[in-house]
């Protein structure tokens, strides 16, 4: 279990937040402190006040993945085979090692073919999948993706996905923009100016969201609710 | 007014585009998956990226804009004032329909993504450019925003009768209503027809359309309002 209590970091307000093992969704408009939730929890920034606690441990993990939201921002290196063992190479493991561990998650990711390529040549939706090797080339214990659907189509995501599941890390969190994506997460999470507005199952938010866009379309379809 | 292209081929490495067509006024949605190569498309039709075969040829058209997915490449300036005006766009108009009034002087950069993606879509869709072309004009954007913008473009385009209007996206949950409707498959840009004709050739996965179709229901357009209207023929149709 992760938990959030008393924090206090503008643009964040969240006396007391649990997120639970398994899928995370963090949904809310533009501005209302997704991205700063999941960098705080990735351990970039300091709350000013509270604690963030990991399996009782106060502080930060350390073993944590990191998607950006824009591919360019995730990328250190020119090449993709350099880039992916970047983490690997930083720990100082053996040459072998990390050429084994490298196979082995491109070949979970399907990109084998673009191990020798240079990231810049890479389309958007591609920097993202081997972001996401890079990411999950150590098995971490939290992932966390800001909005990577912006460049991936629905086919694709529903692929990562299955990748990720395969991977199994004890946390994945994404913050969305997709109510569809958001609604086969385990758990949901709905901020609005920096506070935690609603926290539970896809089924039990999206219902106190009826009247607002974040209703999804097919469900709204379904059963005739209008906003 | 027309853009048209014939028997133009762009490559990189081993991807290839193969585009044929004629995009009159009008709204045109251009769907594709990830890495299809709409972005590329994009470039070649705003004449960023010249075909190695084939020619791209825009005719009547003096004034054209490509947004790109990554709104902080199009910042000129420092200030929001000073980028509505690097635009020309009318700066009373362009901060009300972006919701950034109270913004003016604020520094461009300071911005969270989504706001400066509407400030820059804004400035674009509210001058008067007779080829606009969006290169996934919805990423980044809650659903506020993305109805924002798609009411812009279903508002002002029509206004323009001679203008176009290309929207290329994955991200089909706000759509404005189109008049025409393209794919690239395969490397190859399709001509699928026009609305709603073209919804039955159509290979993206949307469920809501697939969930309308498999009722045997015809949406008359894509946006959530025709949608909603055909959903709601269903419901009609089942015997109380």
């Amino acid at each position: 279990m992760i938990t959030f209590t008393g924090i206090v970091h503008p643009p964040l307000f969240i006396p007391e937040l649990c997120i639970t093992p398994g899928h995370t969704a963090i949904i809310g408009p533009n501005g209302s402190g997704k991205t700063t939730l999941l960098r705080m929890l990735a351990g970039f920034i300091t709350p000013i006040e509270g604690e963030i606690t990991i399996r009782g441990i106060s502080g930060p993990s350390d073993s944590v993945g990191w998607v950006d939201e824009n591919p360019d921002r995730n990328i250190l290196f020119s090449r993709v085979y350099d880039e992916i063992s970047s983490s690997l190479r930083f720990s100082h493991l053996p040459s072998d090692e990390i050429e084994q561990k490298v196979s082995g998650i491109c070949t979970t990711w399907s990109i084998d073919h673009l191990l020798n390529r240079r990231m810049e040549e890479l389309s958007g939706g591609e920097k993202i999948t081997v972001a996401l090797a890079a990411a999950t080339i150590n098995t971490p214990e939290i992932l966390i993706l800001d909005e990577p659907d912006a460049h991936l189509d629905k086919t694709l995501w529903h692929t990562i996905i299955n990748h990720i599941k395969k991977i199994n890390p004890d946390y994945s969190i994404v913050a969305t923009h997709q109510m569809e994506i958001a609604s086969e997460a385990d758990q949901l999470i709905y901020l609005e100016k920096g506070t935690i507005m609603h926290c539970g199952t896809p089924e039990k938010v999206f219902s106190q969201l009826k009247e607002t866009c974040y209703y999804p379309l097919l469900w709204r379809m379904r059963n005739g609710s209008q906003y | 007014m027309v853009l048209s292209i014939e028997d133009a081929l762009i490559t990189r490495g081993s991807f290839s585009l193969h585009i044929n067509g004629i995009f009159p006024s009008g709204i045109h949605l251009i769907t594709g998956k990830t890495g299809s190569g709409k972005t590329t498309l994009a470039e070649a039709l705003i004449g960023r990226i010249v075909p190695e075969i084939g020619t791209i040829k825009c005719t009547g058209i003096s004034k054209k804009m490509l947004a790109m997915q990554a709104a902080e490449r199009h910042v000129t300036t420092s200030t929001v004032t000073r980028e509505i005006a690097s635009f020309g766009a009318d700066r009373d108009k362009v901060l009300f329909q972006a919701g950034l009034r109270g913004y003016e002087n604020r520094q461009i950069l300071s911005l969270s993504r989504g706001e400066l993606k509407k400030l820059i879509l804004m400035c674009i869709l509210t001058s008067h450019f007779e080829l606009i072309i969006l290169d996934e004009p919805y990423a980044g954007l809650d659903c506020t925003a993305k109805k924002m913008i798609s009411d812009t473009i279903s508002t002002t385009i029509p206004d323009f009768r001679s203008d176009i209007c290309i929207i290329l996206t994955h991200d089909l949950s706000s759509l404005p209503p189109v008049d025409y409707l393209w794919e690239i498959i395969n490397g190859k840009l399709i001509f699928l027809g026009q609305m709603p004709d073209a919804l039955f050739h159509w290979n993206m996965d949307f469920k809501p359309l697939k969930y309308l179709l498999s009722e045997k229901i015809t949406p008359a357009n894509i946006d959530q309002k025709s949608l909603m209207e055909a959903a709601c023929r269903i419901r009609e149709s089942v015997p109380e």
